[in-house]
């Protein structure tokens, strides 16, 4: 079944990174077994000694998929601002993923200057898909401004903790029944989009769990499975879980030893 | 006048405009593909460096794609 981010149609629920993979060969057969239709993809001071920048930018163009850049390292809402304007003119997108930054030990966004933030890239024209803590009221904050995707963490990036808080995220999304939710950051293993999907969110993002996994190809396609399982088992309509044990076996008929005499 | 591009001091002419001064760094320092810039931190749209003009201390950032999450 199809979905969309910002009117943009898309079949496949994952969206992936592209750093962190042993080789720029093998991130493109990864991403290649996921499906993913939405790579990101980043900025940074140009080194002409160092062309591995060049070689992943190459790989991602060769695929032709749906940038999604992002403002990763910036800090405040006047770093995030210059960055998503030099990413638009490079990549050619309005989409911005929204990272600002407020502590540097966990990587967790920074709530005041991502609202500033988003409040300004929004009225420059952009398309924002911002990365947040689980905290409810941000989510709907920043909703309430005109992000129409909202990214709320499973768990710290790259730590592979998988869904710290599955209360807040569920509260988020029965809160935010309009809002495109992706869980972004923390994904450690399969079943952790599998369950983020069965809560109801419409896609993931994730890196290090595809990238620095033993074989990244074969990790990849195991994500996809995940993330096509939970969906649809979120369609499906999950059964209401209930307190006490009933049989699955009609016991209409059952042998004469275990009739009471 | 000294500049700096990419935190490296750089001597340019007094009248030099940005168009300049990265036509002439591309040539020493082989900028490739797809760059952005920004100067004293503000972005500059590429249609605007020849009549962005400079002055001493000023700093220019040029970008490039990388890989991200």
């Amino acid at each position: 079944m199809t979905w969309s981010i910002y009117g943009e149609e898309l079949s496949n629920r994952l969206l992936i990174g592209s750093a962190l993979y042993p080789s720029p060969e093998i991130m493109s057969k990864a991403v290649q077994a996921s499906g993913s239709q939405v790579i990101t993809l980043s900025l940074k001071r140009q080194n002409p000694s160092e062309q591995s920048g060049a070689q992943i930018w190459q790989h991602i163009q060769n695929m032709g998929l749906k940038l999604l850049p992002n403002t990763a390292g910036c800090k405040s809402a006047d770093e995030v601002f210059t960055l998503a304007q030099m990413s638009r003119e490079i990549f050619n997108t309005d989409w911005i993923k929204l990272e600002v930054i407020g502590d540097d030990y966990n990587l967790q966004p920074d709530p005041i200057e991502l609202l500033k933030s988003a409040e300004q890239l929004i009225g420059e024209g952009f398309k924002v898909l911002p990365y947040c803590t689980d905290d409810l009221v941000i989510c709907q904050r920043l909703y309430d401004l005109g992000c129409e995707v909202i990214m709320p963490w499973a768990s710290p990036i790259g730590t592979g903790k998988g869904l710290m808080n599955p209360y807040n995220l569920e509260t988020i999304r029965m809160r935010l029944p309009d809002a495109t939710l992706i869980l972004d950051a923390g994904i450690g293993k399969p079943s952790d989009a599998c369950i983020a999907m069965e809560m109801g969110y419409d896609g993931v993002l994730l890196n290090s769990a595809v990238a620095l996994a033993d074989d990244p190809v074969l990790m990849a396609r195991a994500f996809a499975n995940a993330i096509e399982a939970g969906s649809q088992g979120y369609l499906a309509g999950i059964m209401p879980q209930r307190q006490t044990a009933h049989a699955s076996t009609p016991t209409l008929g059952t042998p004469f030893w275990h009739e009471q005499v | 006048m000294n500049i700096l591009i990419n935190s490296q001091e750089q001597t340019v002419n007094e009248s030099a405009c940005l168009a300049d001064v990265l036509t002439e760094y591309s040539q020493n320092k082989s900028i490739t593909g797809s760059f952005a810039v920004a100067l004293n931190a503000q972005f500059i749209a590429k249609g605007n460096y020849a009549k962005t003009t400079l002055n001493a201390g000023d700093k220019i950032d040029i970008m490039s794609p990388i890989a991200g999450g």
